[in-house]
């Protein structure tokens, strides 16, 4: 634990040495808040019946679904980390240390996380809250379940970001799959349209994909359109996701491994 | 038992064969070929405690597939190493908890955080005691002058700073040996003279084996007591560098300068090189011929003013071993 803390600290010292790109991503947030916010303010105000859930919910399901995918892209540092490491060959200095990738991966990019979370989820938020109408939780106990959601959301992005990475030991040019990951995830995790919006089909496919867990599930507990019981089903599929996706980078990882320490890389 | 052990250790790659034209481009898609590489081929030695051990050879000899193999992350295509009782490759956490490695062509440090900051991490990742990494610390900065830029972030760092501060990152948890890949690249005379100073040092006090692959053989003859010399993928010579000399470099130069300007001669046993003025040089098998009489015969034709016999530069020898290896030598019995 503490040398967990101690890859925490260390990646939230080297994110915070660009202060250039803070300045412009905070920009970049209420940029792309505002843009979902008019949207669906448009939206509401031409076909109010479409919308099963109220304005606010839909703007704060909208605006934030925008700010996750800013403060979210840190996990995508995993899977460019990896790439980059496998291609340039400098993986082989990860493998002198004596730790387990997964663990060492998970450590890093935890500090990544909350810088981002820090500089770009909590600023993001408040300006959403002072300027664009952003609403709380309606209740504490949909508040604190949101944070736990989120916090499982993280282990999944995490994990698929570190499997989608892995593929770069096995291909040379991995970066139009890396491309595909991103859009895959754009739509079915429920952040440019709400899943609800979705034809039966796709509906069905995007609810046996683990994206949802990213940004569907949590913003569906935020904005109180789950029951307790509905929320607490919800992350224990989180859970269950986070879990089998854990198993397969051990897995996965022992594989490449293997294939690395034989091959050179 | 000697600490490293290497038993007839090969290692292949398989490269893809890329084959030209457009029906290439067609058949490497569908039907892709691949060809065996031997980068290191039935590779044996030893390595006591203790020792300093330069590993030379000329590039893609096989050099860093061998240290890769050692510090455990490449596992040899047959044979077998064992190093401090541990096959590095199979008992990897275990093992890289007792080694330092450096690559000189990489870091293994945070390249937008200081220094301190990333052996700060080390210190947990190694689980360094504080006391020792205090004590560490203070050694390194002294030794290696790493008190100038310990604070500056790695990639504001010249090539030799960071080398040096790799340096001193593999050494932080006090490993039992230390495999050093061209730890001289980028590193100014002075700083290279502060390394071989501080290598020694830790060699001496703390008995650390150090094996290390450099190009630079002032390097070896000031530090290593006894050299590996490779070449595609085998190993040409085991052994001190001055067994080197006497074995594969029997030629002596003799150069002599005459009281006065005389015209070419010919002798027995020398052959005339160079003639310059009043000095002439002559090539010799020390074996063959002996100096003494060799000066007593050219002294009797012509008054001698000065003369000196010089040993070929170590440099130049291992040349000759490496244009020639092919024909002449073959894998010595070390």
């Amino acid at each position: 634990m503490k040398l967990f803390l101690s890859f925490t600290r260390l990646e939230f010292l080297a994110a915070s040495m660009y202060r250039g790109e803070f300045w412009l991503r905070i920009a970049n947030n209420l940029v792309v808040m505002y843009g979902a916010y008019w949207l669906w303010n448009t939206l509401y105000d031409r076909q109010p019946q479409i919308f099963t859930i109220s304005r606010e919910q839909m703007l704060a399901y909208g605006m934030l679904a925008m700010l996750m995918d800013t403060f979210f892209s840190a996990s995508n540092h995993v899977r460019y980390y990896i790439m980059g490491q496998v291609r340039t060959g400098a993986i082989q200095m990860d493998l002198l240390r004596p730790l387990d990738l997964v663990f060492h991966l998970l450590a890093r990019n935890s500090g990544q996380m909350i810088f981002s979370v820090l500089t770009q989820g909590l600023p993001g938020f408040l300006a959403g809250a002072l300027f664009l109408g952003l609403r709380p939780p309606s209740n504490l106990q949909d508040g604190l379940l949101f944070l736990l959601s989120l916090l499982l959301a993280y282990l999944v992005a995490f994990t698929l970001n570190f499997l989608v990475g892995m593929v770069a030991v096995y291909v040379t040019e991995a970066q139009r799959i890396s491309w595909a990951y991103y859009a895959l995830l754009r739509f079915f995790s429920g952040q440019a349209v709400p899943l609800w919006f979705f034809p039966p089909f796709l509906a069905q496919i995007a609810y046996l994909l683990p994206f949802r867990c990213i940004i569907a599930v949590p913003l569906s507990i935020y904005i109180g359109q789950l029951s307790f019981q509905e929320a607490l089903s919800a992350l224990g599929l989180q859970a269950l996701w986070a879990a089998a996706l854990l198993a397969a980078c051990q897995l996965t990882w022992y594989r490449a491994h293997t294939r690395l320490t034989v091959q050179g890389g | 038992m000697p600490l490293i052990q290497v038993q007839s250790v090969t290692k292949q790659f398989r490269r893809r064969l890329r084959r030209e034209g457009f029906r290439g481009a067609l058949s490497n898609l569908f039907l892709p070929k691949y060809e065996a590489i031997t980068a290191v081929d039935q590779v044996s030695f030893a390595i006591q405690a203790g020792e300093i051990v330069g590993y030379i050879g000329p590039n893609g000899a096989g050099k860093s597939t061998t240290i890769k193999m050692l510090s455990g992350i490449l596992v040899p295509t047959s044979g077998a190493i064992e190093v401090l009782g541990l096959i590095p490759s199979r008992q990897r956490k275990q093992y890289a908890r007792q080694i330092g490695v450096v690559f000189g062509q990489r870091t293994s440090l945070w390249w937008d955080v200081p220094v301190i900051d990333s052996f700060h991490l080390l210190r947990d990742i190694y689980k360094v005691p504080e006391a020792q990494f205090r004590r560490n610390l203070e050694l390194f900065s002294d030794l290696l002058g790493l008190g100038g830029f310990i604070h500056v972030p790695v990639r504001q760092l010249s090539l030799g700073q960071r080398v040096l501060a790799d340096i001193a990152a593999a050494l932080l948890h006090d490993p039992a040996i230390l495999f050093l890949d061209e730890p001289t690249i980028g590193v100014d005379v002075v700083s290279k003279e502060r390394l071989r100073g501080f290598l020694r040092e830790i060699n001496q006090a703390r008995k650390v084996t150090i094996l290390l692959t450099t190009h630079d053989m002032n390097e070896i003859e000031k530090l290593c007591s006894r050299v590996l010399i490779i070449d595609h993928g085998r190993i040409l010579y085991d052994g001190n560098l001055e067994d080197i000399r006497t074995r594969y470099a029997s030629e002596r130069l003799l150069a002599i300068e005459f009281e006065a300007a005389i015209p070419d001669f010919s002798l027995d046993g020398a052959l005339l090189k160079r003639s310059q003025g009043r000095k002439k040089w002559f090539a010799f098998n020390r074996f063959e011929t002996s100096v003494p009489s060799l000066i007593a015969t050219i002294n009797l034709k012509y008054p001698v003013a000065d003369l000196t016999v010089t040993e070929p530069e170590i440099e130049d020898v291992i040349r000759l071993i490496y244009q020639d290896q092919a024909g002449r030598m073959g894998p010595a019995q070390g």
